[in-house]
Parts: structure tokens; C-alpha cells; sequence
């Protein structure tokens, strides 16, 4: 399927229809202004606990998902937002399970951590650092055995490299030859953590080696280069021929979680980062090659901020769910 | 349209900020993610960056204030925007709120009366409760005195040899007010013969016989011996009880407690102190056809772990009497040579209900019990 | 008379074979079931369990796992989650410690958490408990460890027939199902269905009725409460010996009328009694109505406080014995506690 990026033609624009590229723009605008408005609401006491923004990380979270079809399956992570909104979810339900409605996407079991939309393929966001990783492996064991063709993006951050659930099933997913992708977002801070005080390797791409299998680090603000990388990755893994990890660097904005004091970078730092606006640049990329102009972006974006005012008004509207129902949902049957 | 500002939240189970320094000051111009104010949490402090960029107008809250989260706390105007108060502008300050005053309640007298000292299992006292036996008058086999089913079961409510039953106070004597009759009983020879048997006793393992059980059975035969007065009101006339039953106000229990002591005109000395000191059941087999323990006409209050010489004891029904003493007094009297001699006195009151026994009477049976206390190889004729 | 339909035929059997036959019959009729574990293939497993079915199924289907506990275990998650019938061997249950998060926070909390929108059908097995002179990290018994998160089920098959029929009612099951099976048990022996069937997860089975002392005991210890109970005929001691079988969800129904009707409860269990599954017994008990039919303190016998011991002596002196059994039942029933 994928067109070889030959005739200077960018890989995204030869394989991706103008529609499909709109609509990969129209997800990140969603997840930005998503983030945004749970945040707003957040700080305003409407939702409960804490949440982790991906705000920045936008390009890593749509692009990993452009060669996926609504069959295929991603494990997420506790920054999981533009996961769920990339691989097909709607806004309002995932407002809904934030402010902890019968009518989110778990029910106001979840909430922000565990963000889930399985019926798009989306396993779930998980509290557990490398949580979803095993899971993925075992999401792919399934597609392989049962042959449905399935392949399973494994989405995870810097900091699950480290943890022995990464490793282990990393070596599982080469010596049975299955069909996922791990894709790492590294956001160069295990919360407070950066990477070179953390891991023993310059990229945690190297660390396919050590597993047999292809790893390549893309920047991860650069929709095309993401894209273009996991695009492979899936194509090689739907082929059969086991499993690769990609590396997308990128930067979170926002502080680890709403507690965080930001003590450990600076400013300078993230006003870098912010400069290399994943959308901005996408949306410049887009103008670039004539698939939008500024009207049509900012149509895009009112679009968007409506969708998200709507759905936060579905969301304080939906029913809370009911007390006496706190233990449903624990077994699959009445058990207890 | 001007930014607003508000407190926001940056913690779990955050519901108020303490502003602890504001960075600008009111018609400051501050530019969008420029530290604005800092916010004092339980945790620490924290910068909280400017949402927009603008005059700051409006501050409503000074340092120091505890807002709650989601308040507007200022405006931001563009440049060119005409500075007016938008809606919102008044903060509620919180308020620290009082702590709850949580009253501890006290227990009733009536509740830790009723949990002290007094141990069964659940079944055994879910059974007692069934068959309206009150578990102060069941005795426990088990560890500790623990009551058990078995012991429920073994207890027969009116019939059992001694039964133990909670004397928190008399009930109000209600048959008539009583006539009191007062004499010095004597007792060295019965200290004496206690000598003579606790020496025995002791030498066999035994427990010792107390004075008191000597005094139940020299009562127990004076009832034999007048047995008018061995009678009791029982609402409309008098009637001679069915056996010699005495009633004794436990002094050495852990409460007051009464021990009836059935047929003690016919018991052993032993088989009586053991009674009132142990009350436990008699073995099932051995029980014998007992008369019903209502049926008493004396109680006993044994005060003499008290400093009372005597009181005037109230009576309580089903009885006709109480015979009451507290402490015996050394006293010197005279011999058959008019010389002082020592001896050992104590003074007994009889409190008579006149209906049934009357100050004669009383003393009459005062006088048997003088008799068999002051000779008292009597008390182990039986 | 009529031969018995085939399926219902009882043949003798070892636990472990029973188990063996179990995991042929289900790897036989449903083609989602998948083994898993460490040496599972043509080693046999650490305890001989899985035998043979790799020549069987092929290691697509018998699948020999790196030692990689907690990945292996997650692995086992992801695809119970979406498709298959994973049966889990941990070589040993204390290894469950390794795989920990992935069976408490991701098997047993993923339905939950997903509002109802998932199942894992996962079914995991523990070779557990002492007498095998493996010592501190080889012979615990951790079920309850396991049965106080909610989402799990916990089974502790006593018999080879309950240790067919509880695997069989297992990968019936939609939710994960965690099966402690005591390692001096794989050997002994007992009637087996030859067919398929299901043992119902959440029954408990009185062994023995009596009517002066309720036993509550688990796995092995149910085969040492009913060598006491034998003994205690002797001092005129009736006891009723109930294999709960299942340690969550517990069929509370059998503890309790069993309870109401003797009067004394004796909960034995091979774990460290502080904190194990005696006193969550216990406690129902007490805050049910069976508390007023309690005529007795409520005794638990269970492992000391110390882990499994190397030398012989203090092996067995770390879990309750039939001896102990006897000495202590007796005490209780005639009024000596």
C-alpha cells in the first residue's frame, strides 16, 4: 500500500487523500481544544482527580493512527486523550466520562486515566506505566492466532522503556513474530525524570535491536514523518512479518499532571517546543501543498470549537450514574 | 470580550486557593503564560500563569484570601477594550468552616451495667432471651463462667437449687410497713465450732465454711421449729411455705446478688456454703423435686463487710422477713462471777411484715435463732 | 441394569491428571484456547500437568513462554481481551508476585473500568502450598492475596473431580479466574467424570455432615479436616466438614446453615492465618445472622507466622496438621476455649 517516497513527493500527500488529511487536521484541532476545555473545566472544578495533557503532542497521536482501519487496535496510555480521539472517538462522550456520566465512554468508572472506545478499536488508556504493553502483545496474539488481520499499535512514553513489562514483552512480540507496533512518545520526562538521567540508551529506538526488530526515531511534531514511519511499521506487521518500534519525539506542554510545579524544566525550553506547534506546522504543510487555505482551516477550527462547547453541554446535561450501581460492571454476570 | 481570571484548580481534592502574592497589580499590563499570581496549597505554592494577555482590572481577591476554585478573581482587557465590570466580579471569601462538633455519647449506667461481668455465647443468649430467662440467674460452665446453650438448657426458671439473681435494689416493700425487732446474739461458741470444722475442712482440701452459712442453717432450723413464722403474704392471705427456703443477700458477689438456698433446713453445712459461694447448677441427675423458691419467707443481708453494726433492712417480696447484721463487736460481759469477760457480739435487726409475723412472733423466732447461734451442736442435728 | 451413559462414566484418576484432562478436553472442543506458561511444552510443565498436549495442539496452542512472568501474564490479558481462552501456568504460585500488575490492576479492573465494555476471559493456575521442602519462595499459599481484589474469581480445588470440573467451569467463565491447586494434591487420586462437566464456581460442598462443629477448610487442609473429623468420632465429636472450594466469590449460603445448625465454626487454611481467608469466614459469621447461633468462640487454624521453613520439623510445623486439628476442635467443642 505505501507508495515509496519517491518524486519529492511528501509521503502523507501520496498515500492519504486531501478528505483524509482534513480530517487528520480536524482530529488534532479536536484534541488540542479537547484538552483545553477538559483542562478548563478541570480548573474550575468540574472534574474531579487530575488528568495528564498531551497538549503538543498532536502529530505522534493522529499520525500513529493514519494506517489504521477501525478493526485495528491501540493500547493507550494514562496521556491517552489524543489517542482516543485519533482513532475515532467522539468528544462528547469522553467529556461525559470526565465529568463521570452513565453516558461516557466507561460509564464514570473510567475517568481520564482510563479512557477507553472499544468498539473503535481503542483497548484503553491505562494508569499503570507499560500497563498496555503486554496487553498489545496479547491484543496481536489474538489477531495472529485467530487470523483476522488485525495489526495493534502500542502506544507508550519514555518512561515505560525502563519499566521490565516493556522488555519482556517486547521480546515476546519478536520471537512470535506478531503484528504490532509499539510506538514510543517520547516526551523526553518521565514526569519529573528526563530521559538522559533515566535511560541508558541515546534513543529508545536503539532498544529494538536488543529485540530483533526494525526501531526508528521520527520527530514527532512532523505529521508526515510520523505518519509515514508507523505507516511502514503497520504495513510490515499486517505482512506478517513481526513487529517494529518507532520513536516519535515530541514535547507535552503542560506539566506531567494538574499537580505538577514544573520544577525540573524551563521555560525557555517549553517556549521551544511550543514554537514547533504540531498543528501549526501540519496546517502550514496542508496550506503549503494547496489541499486548504486559512478559510478552510478556520472553518475546521469553528467546527471543532463547537463540537467541543456541545460537548461539554451533553456531558453536564447526561445522568450521573447511580449509586446503587457501584458494583456493576465488577463481573461479567451477577456474581456476588 | 475581556479574559477572565479565576482560581484555579491545580490539585486533587483541591475546593479552596489561599492567594498567596500577586505578580501584577491592578492596570498592570501582562502578556499571555506570564506568572500572574501564586496560589498557597496544602502541598506548596503554586505560579499560576496568565490566561490571556491585557490590563488586569477588577481584582477581587487581595492576599490572603481563601477563594474557592472556579471563582473569578480578576478580568483581563485587551488593549482598546473599554474597561466595564463584567458580571461576576464578586468573590465569596471562605470562610475557614467551624469543626464539627461531634458529641461523643456517654453510655448509660443501664448499658454498662448490663454488659459487665457476664459472659455467653450468642446461642445462649438468643435461647435465654426465647425463653425469658434472664442470664444473671443461669450459671456458665464454660471458661470463664462463659454461659452455654447446655447451661441454658440446664437451667429450670423456678425450680433450681440456688439461684443468683441480680438485687440492684430491693423492690419497695409494699406489704406493710414493717416492725423491727433488735437483739445481741452471742456468737463465740459458733465461732468456735467454725474453728473446729475449718480445721477439718482445710486439713481435706475444702473450702472454708464462712459464718454465714452457720447463720443460714441456725435460721433454717429455727424456721422448723416455729413454723408460723415460716410463711408469706401472698396478696390476699397468709400461707406457710412449701419448705424452708432462705434467701441471703450475697455481700461478696461482684454485685449484690441473691442466693436462695432451698431446703436448707435439710442441707450439710458444706452443701450450703458451697451454694452460696458457687452457685452453679446441681448435676442434672441429682436435682431433686425442689419446692418453688418464690416460696421463701426469709432474707439474710449479710453486711459485714461493711463497718454497720445493723441496719433495718427493708423487706422485699416474696419475703416476710429480713434478718440484717454487719460486724460483730468485741464486748465485755459478765461471767457467772460478775467478772468482765470478752466476748464476741453481734447485733441482729429482724424486720417483720406485721401481716404475717408480728413484733411477738418475731421475737419468738428471734429467740430460736438466739438458742441454736449460742448452742450450736443444734445447727448440725439434721 | 443400564451401563451408565459414557460421558457420565466415573473412572479414578490423579488430580493433575484430571487437570491434564481438563485442559485435552478444552483444547479439544474450543479452538479459542490457548495454553500458556513456562516449560509447559514438551517439558511437561514443572509438575507434569500439561504432559503431552503440546504434541497434541502444536506450541501454537501450548505455548512455552520465556521466563517473563508479568509480560507473559499480560500477554495472557491482552488476549483473553480479545478473542481467546487463555490458560496461564505459573510454575509456581509465588511467581504470581511478578506478575501482580497485571493480574490486579489490568485482568482483574478492565471490565470495570471500561464501563462493562470488555470481559477477560482468562484463566490462571497456581501450583501452591508447602510439604515439598522447597522452602520460603517456592511453597506459599497466597490465594488471598489474590481474592481481595474484586474482578477476580479464586478457586481452590481439593479433589481431581473439582479439579476438572472448576477448569472446565473456569473457561466457561467470562471473568478472569485464578486457580490455587496444592502441589502435594497433583498426585493423589479420586473419581472423574470421563465427559465434560462444570463444577459451579461459587459452591461450596459439605464432605462430611456432623452436628457439633462446623469445619471450614480449604484445598488440602479439607483432606486433613476429614482425617480429624474421623479421629474426633472417638471422643463423641460429630463434625461437619465443608471444602469451600471457592475462596471468592465464597458460597456463603452452605457456611452459614451449616453454622446455624452446629453451633461452632473451626476455619482451617494451610496460608498465614493473619489475615487469610479464616478470618474473612469468620467475620461473615459473625455479622450474619449465624452469630446467634454460635455456642463457641470461633477458631482458626491456619499457617504461623513465619515463611515456609526448609527443614522437614518446621515445615509441617508451620501449617496446621491433623493432630492440631483434633487437638483444637476437641478443646473448642468441649468447652475448653
Amino acid at each position: 500500500m505505501i507508495e515509496p517516497n519517491v518524486q519529492n513527493t511528501p509521503f502523507v500527500l501520496a498515500n492519504f487523500s486531501h478528505d483524509q488529511l482534513k480530517e487528520a487536521l480536524r482530529k488534532m484541532f479536536l484534541i488540542r481544544k479537547f484538552e483545553e476545555g477538559a483542562e478548563d473545566c478541570y480548573t474550575r472544578g468540574l472534574i474531579h482527580g487530575t488528568m495528564h495533557l498531551s497538549i503538543g503532542q498532536e502529530a505522534s497521536a493522529v499520525g500513529s493512527c493514519m494506517a489504521l482501519t477501525d478493526a485495528d487496535q491501540i493500547t493507550s496510555t494514562h496521556r491517552g486523550h489524543g489517542h482516543c480521539v485519533a482513532k475515532g472517538a467522539e468528544a462528547a462522550r469522553m467529556f461525559a466520562e470526565f465529568f463521570g456520566k452513565e453516558t461516557g465512554y466507561c460509564k464514570g468508572r473510567g475517568g481520564s486515566m482510563h479512557i477507553a472506545d472499544v468498539e473503535k478499536g481503542n483497548l484503553g488508556a491505562n494508569g499503570i506505566v507499560a500497563g498496555g504493553i503486554p496487553i498489545a502483545v496479547g491484543a496481536a496474539l489474538s489477531a495472529k492466532r485467530l487470523k483476522t488481520g488485525k495489526v495493534v499499535v502500542c502506544f507508550f512514553g519514555d518512561g515505560a522503556n525502563n519499566e521490565g513489562a516493556f522488555h519482556e514483552a517486547l521480546n515476546m512480540a519478536s520471537i512470535w513474530k506478531l503484528p504490532v507496533v509499539f510506538v514510543c512518545e517520547n516526551n523526553k520526562y518521565g514526569m519529573s525524570t528526563s530521559i538522559e538521567r533515566s535511560t541508558s540508551v541515546a534513543n529508545i529506538a536503539d532498544r529494538a535491536s536488543g529485540y530483533s526488530m526494525p526501531g526508528v526515531t521520527v520527530d514527532g511534531n512532523d505529521f508526515n514523518a510520523v505518519t509515514q514511519a508507523v505507516a511502514k511499521a503497520v504495513d510490515r506487521a499486517r505482512a506478517g512479518d513481526g513487529p517494529s518500534l518507532v520513536e516519535n519525539i515530541t514535547y507535552r506542554w503542560r506539566g506531567h499532571s494538574k499537580s505538577d510545579r514544573n520544577r525540573y524544566r524551563t521555560k525557555e525550553e517549553i517556549a521551544d517546543w511550543v514554537a514547533r506547534d504540531p498543528i501549526v506546522q501540519f496546517t502550514d504543510f496542508l496550506k503549503e501543498h494547496d489541499v486548504l487555505d486559512q478559510a478552510g482551516v478556520d472553518a475546521i477550527e469553528a467546527s471543532v470549537n463547537q463540537e467541543i462547547a456541545d460537548a461539554i453541554e451533553f456531558a453536564k446535561a447526561s445522568p450521573d450514574p447511580k449509586v446503587t450501581d457501584v458494583s456493576r460492571d465488577v463481573y461479567t454476570g451477577a456474581v456476588l | 470580550m475581556p479574559v477572565e481570571v479565576i482560581l484555579p484548580k491545580v490539585d486533587m481534592d483541591m475546593a479552596t486557593g489561599t492567594i498567596a502574592e500577586w505578580h501584577k497589580a491592578e492596570g498592570d499590563l501582562v502578556a499571555l503564560g506570564e506568572p500572574l499570581f501564586d496560589i498557597e496549597t496544602d502541598k506548596s505554592t503554586m505560579e499560576v500563569e496568565s490566561p490571556g494577555a491585557g490590563t488586569l482590572q477588577f481584582v477581587a481577591a487581595k492576599v490572603g484570601d481563601e477563594v474557592p476554585i472556579g471563582q473569578t478573581i480578576a478580568w483581563l482587557f485587551a488593549e482598546g477594550e473599554a474597561v466595564e465590570a463584567p458580571g461576576n466580579t464578586v468573590v465569596e471569601i471562605t470562610q475557614p468552616e467551624p469543626k464539627p462538633n461531634i458529641e461523643v455519647p456517654s453510655h448509660s449506667p443501664a448499658e454498662s451495667r448490663d454488659g459487665e461481668g457476664l459472659r455467653a455465647t450468642p446461642l445462649a443468649r438468643r435461647v435465654a432471651k426465647e425463653r425469658a430467662v434472664p442470664l444473671s440467674d443461669v450459671s456458665g460452665t464454660g471458661p470463664r463462667g462463659r454461659i452455654t446453650r447446655a447451661d441454658v438448657d440446664a437451667h429450670k426458671p423456678m425450680s433450681s437449687a440456688t439461684q443468683h439473681r441480680k438485687a440492684d435494689t430491693p423492690e419497695p416493700n409494699t406489704v406493710a410497713a414493717p416492725v423491727y425487732v433488735q437483739t445481741d446474739l452471742k456468737i463465740d461458741a459458733l465461732l468456735s465450732l467454725q474453728t473446729q470444722i475449718n480445721a477439718a475442712e482445710i486439713a481435706s482440701g475444702r473450702a472454708e465454711i464462712r459464718l454465714t452459712d452457720l447463720l443460714i442453717k441456725a435460721c433454717a432450723r429455727a424456721l422448723t421449729a416455729l413454723p408460723r413464722v415460716n410463711a408469706i403474704w401472698d396478696g390476699a392471705r397468709v400461707r406457710e411455705c412449701d419448705g424452708v427456703n432462705v434467701s441471703l443477700l450475697v455481700p461478696w458477689a461482684d454485685e449484690n446478688a441473691i442466693a436462695v438456698v432451698a431446703d436448707a433446713h435439710i442441707k450439710g453445712l458444706r452443701k450450703v456454703s458451697t451454694e452460696v459461694a458457687n452457685p452453679t447448677q446441681p448435676e442434672k441427675t441429682d436435682a431433686p423435686a425442689l419446692p418453688d423458691p418464690t416460696d421463701r419467707s426469709l432474707m439474710i443481708w449479710d453486711l459485714s463487710a461493711f463497718e454497720a453494726k445493723t441496719i433495718n433492712a427493708a423487706i422485699t417480696p416474696p419475703h416476710s422477713m429480713a434478718l440484717a447484721f454487719g460486724q460483730a463487736q468485741p464486748q465485755f460481759l459478765p461471767d457467772e462471777a460478775g467478772q468482765p469477760k470478752l466476748a464476741t457480739i453481734l447485733t441482729v435487726t429482724l424486720s417483720c411484715d406485721p401481716r404475717v409475723v408480728d413484733a411477738a412472733l418475731g421475737a419468738q423466732w428471734l429467740q430460736k435463732v438466739k438458742s441454736m447461734v449460742e448452742n450450736p451442736f443444734e445447727i448440725l442435728v439434721t | 441394569m443400564n451401563a451408565p451413559a459414557p460421558d457420565l462414566e466415573a473412572v479414578e484418576m490423579s488430580y493433575s491428571e484430571a487437570i491434564y484432562d481438563a485442559l485435552d478436553t478444552a483444547l479439544r472442543t474450543d479452538d479459542r484456547v490457548i495454553l500458556m506458561g513456562e516449560d509447559i511444552g514438551v517439558y511437561g510443565g514443572a509438575f507434569q500437568v500439561t504432559a503431552d498436549l503440546v504434541h497434541k495442539y502444536g506450541e501454537e496452542r501450548v505455548i512455552d513462554t520465556p521466563i517473563s512472568e508479568l509480560g507473559g501474564a499480560g500477554v495472557a490479558v491482552g488476549a483473553a481481551l480479545t478473542g481467546l481462552r487463555p490458560v496461564f501456568e505459573f510454575q509456581f504460585s509465588d511467581f504470581a508476585a511478578l506478575a501482580m500488575e497485571q493480574i490486579a490492576n489490568q485482568a482483574a479492573k478492565l471490565r470495570y473500568m471500561l464501563g462493562g465494555a470488555v470481559s477477560v476471559p482468562l484463566v490462571m493456575r497456581f501450583p501452591a502450598g508447602s510439604g515439598t521442602g522447597a522452602a520460603a519462595q517456592h511453597s506459599q499459599s497466597l490465594e488471598a492475596w489474590l481474592a481481595h481484589v474484586p474482578g477476580l474469581k479464586v478457586v481452590q480445588p481439593a479433589t481431581p473431580y473439582d479439579a476438572k470440573g472448576l477448569l472446565l467451569a473456569a473457561l466457561e467463565d467470562p471473568d478472569p479466574v485464578m486457580i490455587f491447586e496444592h502441589k502435594l494434591l497433583y498426585k493423589t487420586k479420586g473419581q472423574v467424570l470421563k465427559g465434560a462437566y462444570c463444577v459451579p464456581i461459587g459452591t461450596a460442598e459439605v464432605r462430611r455432615e456432623g452436628t457439633d462443629v462446623t469445619l471450614v477448610a480449604t484445598s488440602v487442609m479439607v483432606h486433613k479436616a476429614l482425617a480429624a473429623a474421623d479421629e474426633m468420632v472417638g471422643n463423641g465429636i460429630s463434625a461437619e466438614v465443608i471444602d469451600l472450594r471457592t475462596i471468592r466469590p465464597i458460597d456463603r449460603e452452605t457456611v452459614l446453615a451449616s453454622v446455624r445448625k452446629t453451633g461452632r465454626l473451626v476455619c482451617i487454611h494451610e496460608a498465614v492465618k493473619t489475615l487469610g481467608i479464616g478470618a474473612e469466614i469468620s467475620a461473615m459469621v459473625a455479622e450474619s445472622d449465624a452469630f446467634d447461633f454460635l455456642d463457641a468462640p470461633i477458631l482458626r487454624l491456619g499457617g504461623t507466622e513465619n515463611p515456609i521453613p526448609y527443614n522437614p520439623d518446621l515445615e509441617k510445623a508451620s501449617v496446621p496438621q491433623t493432630t492440631d486439628i483434633v487437638q483444637r476442635v476437641t478443646q473448642l467443642v468441649q468447652g475448653a476455649i
